[in-house]
Formats: C-alpha cells, sequence, structure tokens
C-alpha cells in the first residue's frame, strides 16, 4: 500500500467545465420532468393542490375545515394541501487525512465527483449546499444556486485541504442540526469509521432526506501489495503498529475490506440508500454519469 | 587452529548491528489502521516459540560468523600437531623418469603434473621441501609454506640420467624432518624397480605416489672392448635385457668411429638377458658404440631411450723398440723370424745385437719398450724399461738369485690364470737344462712351477716389470721356439696391463671421472661431445690427480695426458633404472607405500565453510518468507 500520495492541485479548467456541462445535459435529459424545482414535496402544506382530509382536532385554522363535506357527514375535517418545495441538494465530502491516500488521490477524485454532482445540482435545482467533514462538520458553502456560481464552489474546493481524523456520527449530526430542510443528501467518503457509519447515515436518513452513499475506494487500498516487517502508520492519527504483512494476513485484509465494504453496501439497499463503490480508477465523469443513469441520485 | 581467526568473533557486533538495520521495519502510511491492527490480533503469537521464532534470523546470522570463523580457524579433528605437517616432497628425476609414456610425454612429465596438484591442493599451513633426487639430493626448497617459493622449486626441477640412489634419497628425507613434528615423507617415483618401496616399507610417514605406466623396455647392460694383446684382436662384450613383458625383437649394431662393424639381430623373451662375444680386429682403435635398434612401427615401442645405446673405447695398437741382446751372432734368427709376424706391435727400428755390440750402443740406442737378453747379461741395461730374460745371469735389481742348475726340469703346474701363461700349455713339455732360482720378497711370481724352483717368474718391480725364464726356450725345442711370438705378446700384455688402464671402462652419468694413477703432468685435455658439439677442456692438475664433472651425457670422453691418449666412456648400464615397470597403486596398500593419498585430511574447514552456505540460504529463505516474524 502506498503511502499518502501527494495530493496535486486540482484544476477545474475547460476541459473539466466541458465535462459538467456535458453531464449536465445528460442530466436533463434523464431528469425531464421530474427534475424540477417544484418537486412535490412529501409534506402537506399550503399549495392549492388538494390532497386529503383528516379528522379535525382542537387548534386546527378554521380556514381549513371542509365545509362541504361537514354538510354532508356532519363532521369536521380538514382539508390537506400538497405543499410544494424546492430540492436542496447537500453533499458531504470527507475531508478527513485518509482521503489524502491512495494511488489516485481520493481526494481529488471526491472533490471532481463532488464538484460534478454540484454543478448539475447548481444548474437544475435550488439550492446546493458542499460540505467537508472530517472529525466534525467543516465550514461549507450553503445554499448556492446557478451555475453563475460555479467558480465559487471551484474556488472553495481548491482551498480545501484534508485534515483531522474521521467521525461520521458527529459530522452528520451537526449537518442534520443545521440543515432543516430535507433534499438530497450525497456522502462522498472512504467511510474509515467502519463502526460509525450505521449510525451516522441513521443521522441523515432521519429527516428523511434521500442520501446517496458515494464509497471511495483506492485499489491500493481494497488490494495492498505491501509485505514484510511494517511500520504501518495510521494517515489520521498518526498511530503506528509493527506488523509483519504476511501473504495470509494480506488474504485476511483483502477479506475484512471487502466484506466491510459489502456491509455498508448491505445496510444502505435495506434503508433505501443509494450507495455506489467509486473506484478512483473510474473516471469521475463516467461515475457521475453511471450514476445519473441508473437514477439512484433522486427517488 | 588458527586462534586469529577468533579476532573476526567481534565481527558478531556488527553483525547484530546490521541485523537491527535489517529488521528495522519500512514505515507505510495507511489510511484505516484499525483494520489492520484487528486482523493482526487474530494472528499474533504468544507462545514462547514464535517469539523466537523472531530472533531466527538473528540466530542464523550469528551462526553464519561463527562457522565462517571456524573455517577461517581452521580446525582439525587431530589438533593443530596434526594440521601443521612437514611435508618433503622427492621428486624422483632419476634416468627412468625419462621413460615415454602413453600419450608421448615422459614419466617425469608427469611426475611434475603431480608434483603441481599436490602443492596446488595442500593445506597452505603446512610445511614443505621439494628435494629433486637422482644419484645426488638437490634441495629445491626449503620447508616453506609459500606457494610462489613451491611453484618457483617446481619449475627449476630438471630430468637427468643419472640413476637414483634409493638409500641416500630416504635417509635424507627423514633427516629433514628428523625433528619436524608430523613429518609426511612423498616420494613420486616410479619406485625405482620397486628398490624404493622396499625402503620405506612400513614407514608409517612415507608414501609412494606410483609415476607412469609404461612397462616395455630392453637396456643395454654392458659393452665393453679390451685388447687382446696376446692375440692382437679387440675382445667386445655386449650384454642386453628385456625389462618387459613382452618378447621383443631388435638388431645390435655395433660401429667404430660410425662406421658399422657388426649388426646382430636379436629376439629376447621377457626377463631373458644375453651377452654377444665379438672378436674384432681393431688395431686403429676407436669409439665403439652399440645402438638397439627397434622397428618403429613394432608395438609396443621401447619406453626408455637412453639405455638403447652405450660406448665403450678399443684402444689403437701401439709399436713398441725391442733391443735383443743374443749370446752370440746367429742366435738371433728365430727372434727375428717372430718379430716380423709381430709386425703391429714391433717397432722397425728394434734392433738384436750381441752383447759387445750392446755395449758399444749409445745410451738413447739402448732405450726399449722391451729390451730381451738371451743366455746373456749385458751390464749396462738401461734403468727403465720392461725386461725378458731368457736363461741368464741374475740381475742384481731382481730380488732373486741363482742357486744351481736343473738337467732336467719338470713343470709340476704353472699359473693359468696368469697372462704370461695365456694360451700356453705346459703339461708334459720336456724342457730344456734350467737354472734354479730362489725368489725373494713379494716382487718375484712363481707362474710355472717346476717343483724345486720356479722355471718362469715374473717380478714386479716399481719402475719396471721383469719375465725371467729359466731355460733356453729358443734351443733345440721347437715348440718353444713356435711359441715365442705369443709369450712375447702374454709378456707385452703385462707390462702393460695397468699401463693403459687410466680410467675406468665406463661410468655412470653424474658421476666423477679421476684417473686411477697419479699424473706427473701440470694439466690434462677432456674432449668429450656436448649437446651436437664436441667440447675441449682443460683441467688442471692437482697433487697427481683431477676430476672430470661434466658427465651428464652418455658416450666417450678422450683425456689428452702427456703425449697419450686415454679414453673412457659414459653409459647408464643400471638395471634398476632400465627396469622402468613402475609400482602400481595398491588401495589396499598400508598408507605407508601408496593408496589414496589426501592432503587436507583430518581437516573441518570445508565443513564449516560449507555450513556457513547453508545456514546463509536458510536464513535467506526464512527471512524472505517472514519465517522471522
Amino acid at each position: 500500500m502506498p503511502a499518502t500520495t501527494e495530493r496535486k492541485g486540482l484544476e477545474f479548467d475547460g476541459e473539466f467545465l466541458r465535462k459538467l456541462e456535458y453531464l449536465n445535459v445528460v442530466a436533463r435529459k434523464i431528469f425531464a420532468g421530474s427534475l424540477r424545482a417544484d418537486r412535490q414535496s412529501p409534506r402537506r402544506g399550503t399549495s392549492a393542490e388538494f390532497a386529503d382530509h383528516r379528522s379535525y382536532s382542537a387548534g386546527d385554522d378554521f380556514r381549513h375545515v371542509d365545509w362541504h363535506l361537514f354538510g354532508r357527514l356532519e363532521e369536521l375535517f380538514i382539508k390537506r394541501f400538497r405543499e410544494e418545495e424546492n430540492l436542496h441538494l447537500t453533499v458531504l465530502l470527507d475531508s478527513s487525512l485518509s482521503m489524502e491516500s491512495g494511488q489516485i488521490n481520493k481526494f481529488n477524485y471526491g472533490m471532481q465527483v463532488t464538484a460534478a454532482l454540484a454543478y448539475i445540482g447548481m444548474a437544475n435545482l435550488d439550492s446546493v449546499n458542499v460540505l467537508p467533514f472530517g472529525d466534525r462538520l467543516r465550514d461549507g458553502i450553503w445554499k448556492i444556486k446557478g451555475r453563475g456560481k460555479v467558480f465559487t464552489l471551484f474556488n472553495y474546493l481548491k482551498s480545501l485541504e484534508p485534515a483531522t481524523t474521521t467521525d461520521l456520527q458527529k459530522s452528520f449530526r451537526e449537518f442534520i442540526q443545521r440543515e432543516r430542510r430535507r433534499g438530497v443528501v450525497i456522502v462522498v467518503s472512504d467511510f474509515y469509521d467502519f463502526e460509525g457509519i450505521q449510525p451516522a447515515l441513521k443521522f441523515l436518513k432521519y429527516p428523511k432526506n434521500d442520501i446517496f452513499v458515494i464509497h471511495v475506494v483506492d485499489e491500493t487500498e481494497e488490494k495492498p501489495d505491501v509485505r514484510g516487517d511494517l511500520r504501518l502508520v495510521d494517515s489520521e492519527t498518526g498511530g503506528f503498529r509493527e506488523i509483519n504483512v504476511t501473504d495470509a494476513l494480506l488474504a485476511r485484509y483483502k477479506k475484512a475490506f471487502a466484506e466491510l465494504s459489502e456491509r455498508v453496501e448491505t445496510y444502505c439497499i435495506k434503508n433505501e440508500m443509494g450507495y455506489v463503490r467509486a473506484r478512483t480508477t473510474i473516471p469521475f465523469d463516467e461515475l457521475v454519469l453511471g450514476i445519473l443513469r441508473r437514477g439512484g441520485l433522486i427517488r | 587452529m588458527a586462534p586469529f581467526a577468533f579476532a573476526l568473533s567481534g565481527l558478531a557486533a556488527a553483525v547484530i548491528v546490521l541485523y537491527i538495520l535489517k529488521v528495522r521495519r519500512r514505515a507505510v502510511v495507511v489510511p484505516y489502521l484499525h483494520l489492520w491492527q484487528t486482523l493482526a490480533a487474530e494472528t499474533r503469537s504468544v507462545t514462547l516459540f514464535k517469539k523466537l521464532k523472531r530472533l531466527l534470523s538473528l540466530l542464523l546470522q550469528l551462526a553464519i560468523l561463527a562457522s565462517l570463523i571456524f573455517a577461517v580457524a581452521r580446525p582439525s579433528l587431530g589438533g593443530d600437531a596434526a594440521l601443521r605437517k612437514h611435508f618433503v616432497m622427492v621428486l624422483d628425476a632419476s634416468a627412468s623418469m625419462g621413460a615415454k609414456e602413453s600419450g608421448g610425454r615422459t614419466r617425469f612429465q608427469l611426475l611434475m603434473n603431480e608434483a603441481r596438484r599436490l602443492v596446488e591442493s595442500r593445506n597452505p599451513d603446512d610445511d614443505w621441501m621439494v628435494v629433486s633426487a637422482s644419484d645426488r639430493i638437490d634441495v629445491l626448497s626449503s620447508f616453506t609454506k609459500s606457494t610462489i617459493r613451491l611453484r618457483g622449486a617446481l619449475d627449476a626441477a630438471k630430468p637427468s640420467i643419472h640413476e637414483l640412489n634409493v638409500g641416500q634419497t630416504v635417509a635424507f628425507a627423514r633427516e629433514a624432518t628428523r625433528d619436524k613434528k608430523a613429518p609426511v615423507l612423498l616420494f613420486l617415483s616410479d619406485g625405482n624397480a620397486g628398490q624404493l618401496r622396499a625402503a620405506i616399507d612400513k614407514d608409517p610417514n612415507a608414501r609412494l605416489i606410483p609415476i607412469g605406466e609404461a612397462r616395455e623396455n630392453v637396456g643395454i647392460v654392458r659393452f665393453s672392448a679390451r685388447k687382446n694383446s696376446s692375440l692382437g684382436t679387440d675382445y667386445i662384450i655386449a650384454t642386453v635385457r628385456n625389462y618387459g613383458d613382452k618378447e621383443r625383437a631388435f638388431q645390435m649394431e655395433i660401429a667404430l668411429n660410425n662406421v658399422t662393424q657388426k649388426v646382430i639381430p636379436k629376439k629376447l623373451a621377457p626377463g631373458a638377458e644375453e651377452t654377444e662375444k665379438l672378436q674384432l680386429s681393431l688395431p686403429q682403435g676407436g669409439t665403439l658404440r652399440l645402438v638397439l635398434k627397434f622397428d618403429t612401427n613394432a608395438e609396443p615401442a621401447d619406453a626408455l631411450e637412453i639405455d638403447n645405446v652405450a660406448y665403450a673405447i678399443a684402444y689403437p695398437e701401439r709399436l713398441r723398440r725391442v733391443v735383443l741382446v743374443t749370446e752370440q751372432q746367429g742366435m738371433e734368427t728365430p727372434f727375428r723370424i717372430a718379430f716380423e709376424s709381430m709386425a703391429e706391435v714391433v717397432d722397425e727400428t728394434s734392433i738384436a745385437v750381441t752383447a759387445e755390440e750392446y755395449a758399444a750402443l749409445k745410451p738413447e740406442e739402448k732405450q726399449a719398450d722391451i729390451t730381451i737378453c738371451h743366455n746373456v747379461l749385458p751390464a749396462d741395461l738401461p734403468p727403465r724399461g720392461n725386461i725378458i730374460l731368457i736363461h741368464t745371469p741374475m740381475p742384481s735389481f731382481l730380488p732373486a738369485k741363482i742357486t744351481g742348475e736343473e738337467a732336467a726340469p719338470t713343470v709340476l703346474d704353472w699359473d693359468r690364470e696368469h697372462v704370461l701363461n695365456r694360451y700356453l700349455n705346459y703339461r708334459e713339455m720336456k724342457l730344456p737344462r734350467a737354472n734354479l732360482l730362489q725368489l725373494s720378497g713379494s716382487a718375484g711370481a712363481n707362474i710355472v712351477d717346476g717343483g724345486d724352483s720356479p722355471l718362469v717368474a715374473a717380478f714386479d718391480l716399481p719402475d719396471r716389470r721383469a719375465v725371467y725364464i729359466a731355460f733356453d726356450m729358443m734351443s733345440e725345442m721347437f715348440p718353444f721356439r713356435l711359441a715365442f711370438p705369443m709369450v712375447l705378446r702374454n709378456s707385452i700384455a703385462w707390462f702393460e696391463t695397468e699401463e693403459d688402464v687410466m680410467f675406468e671402462d665406463t661410468y655412470k652419468p653424474g658421476s666423477l671421472i679421476r684417473p686411477l694413477r697419479k699424473l706427473s703432468v701440470g694439466s690434462v685435455t677432456a674432449r668429450y661431445i656436448k649437446g651436437v658439439k664436441e667440447n675441449n677442456l682443460t683441467i688442471p692438475v692437482a697433487q697427481g690427480q683431477f676430476q672430470f664433472e661434466d658427465t651428464e651425457e652418455t658416450g666417450p670422453v678422450y683425456f689428452r695426458i702427456g703425449d697419450r691418449e686415454y679414453a673412457t666412456a659414459i653409459n647408464l648400464f643400471e638395471p634398476a633404472e632400465s627396469s622402468i615397470a613402475p609400482q602400481t597403486a595398491d588401495i589396499n596398500d598400508p598408507p605407508a607405500t601408496g593408496g589414496a593419498f589426501r592432503l587436507g585430511s583430518g581437516e573441518l574447514w570445508t565443513y564449516f565453510a560449507m555450513a556457513a552456505l547453508i545456514l546463509w540460504a536458510a536464513e535467506w529463505a526464512l527471512y524472505h518468507r517472514r519465517v522471522t516474524e
């Protein structure tokens, strides 16, 4: 397994923009008619579109009583209307130190994916949050709208540097606390906090967000090729352990890594979360395109 | 064992340091150490054995170092004394080592190959002496451990045509190692017809390393020429022997001054020896050469060439001046007749005179090689020169006296071995009146015994020889008249027996040639063939003696001493050298006399070196297979 790779400065150049625009065009075709800002909210609201009735209870606004129905049934029912809401997209980008590793720098890869998804969101949806996290939620960009702000997004991403350890629960809790609106939440992370993945995703699921998990995996981490008497140093904590990496241990590691990844995937599927394992060898645009074509990003 | 080697044990510290550096772990940054920790904890061994395995690499490396140190220290099962031996390597440089082996190489070349192999494969801690042995010992290198010196010594070794002095060689080797610990005497030789094996038998320190395989050889054992003055011929004896295992056919070619005189076809059974005796008339004398000629296509080939050629000297006839003194004129006739028949030995200046005439001769006219007095004794005989007195008064210089006269003497016996009696038979001979003699001292010898007194006496005086015949053999005794030439020849032969013998007939190669008699000259000149050209060497004479040393080639050697030339020849004539069949190596022999010889016996360093190699391989395999974790 290679040591932490040196992350070259990510350049959001013309080529990158062309790829984003292509993705955007594809997204429009795929989500024509559904990727509207007037996406119906499951919440009942005050729009003109009737949704259903419910029994009157004390304190309800009398303006919403269906008097026609009272005349036929002599019972008070409150009219409920479908509320129309804007679609909010939040991309939670893992910016812990573990993202700095990988044969292809995972953080760069994550930023490219984030930039692409955010661009699509900014062009088609109401607002986009791009929020990095590590051991906590870091200051990010909130409610950015329109393609015109794309360079603001790029500049922000370019200014990001991985730091700290990974604490998914704390980070996601802070996100939930700060973002009350429901929306689409995309988590881009290597999830090197296997113990905290499920509780953390529960947090995200709680406000009925649509959650999509992009599990960034580098081949050298999935199938490491190191042997011998090694001092393994944790990229986040700096802690180390002297271990003789034998073929047998390597085999067990690969098996354990695969099991943990599958466990995350299984959890996501069971909990109606989108999941994609994003190997860094797959170009980011292919990955995003695949996500869009599968329709797993928006439910 | 070399103690200095253990100083290398300090390298153990270096090995440990290198080990620590070697096992210092490479740092690898991983994104999620927790997973590795979990997995490693599942497999972490806690048993003592597995903990020790972590040190296995270090232990193996220390074991490698220890093995190398022991290898350098060169321990042996027998301890230091057994390890450091003193070798005397004796190279047989005798004539038999010139035998041609299959492949065309000489036995000596094979010997040198073996000697070099031994030197190169020896234990460098041993002291080696290299000796070349033939009839003498040449120390090519004293005891040394230096390979360079030993190689130089071997380069200096040269074959010879000398015989091998086995006793001297073995004695020298033993003496050289007398005070040495663990002596080993290595004899690289064909065994010298078994003599060497016999000489070192039961010697636990001696080993014979047999060299060579060729066996077939026919050699000349003897070749000599004698002047038969009695008959005026040359008597040649040639003896040859087949030393091989197969019947051999060849020709004996005898040449005088390179002119072939006789060719004798010969066929010899294995081990057979035959002698050819020839009477040749070689009055001019010269160098006789006997060559054994084999059919070049015949198999097997004759392996040793040096004993196929031999030389002998045929002396030329010499004319002697004879002065005959008779009682009266007319009595010299039978003598003249005899002299004329002996023209090859009697000089034409010889004279026959009466006593009166003799007295009138000048002193130089009286000088003669032989003076014969018949019935009369001149008063003034010359002080030198040999004399034959026939029925004369007894001169004063002879230790004898005439005591009377015997009218009818009878020969009772005669000395048949004496030269003077050669070819003469006195049996039942009727003799005329004879003087009765009484010999005094030891100078006179009774060679024809008449009972009461000698009938013929031979006197060997310091400066001359004399024959006294007590009866008048030239009287009416026809047989004696007829036999006088023989008597005269026999007398000449006896007079000159020692005069012509200045050297032995033959000398061995490498030996010193010294005259048998004292010389009165200041120097002599030696003439001999060296290589392909004739060589002349003037040798000073000191106290009547000289010595000639350049005898490394077979052939004739001529010495000019005063106005006369003497000669001798250098020949091998050594059965032990001609018998070239080598001693075969018998592995069942006790180690003293042969068998497989191992220089490195008792040494363990190779085993330690191999152990180090095996340990290194094991360490490499284990370490790189992470067994040590």
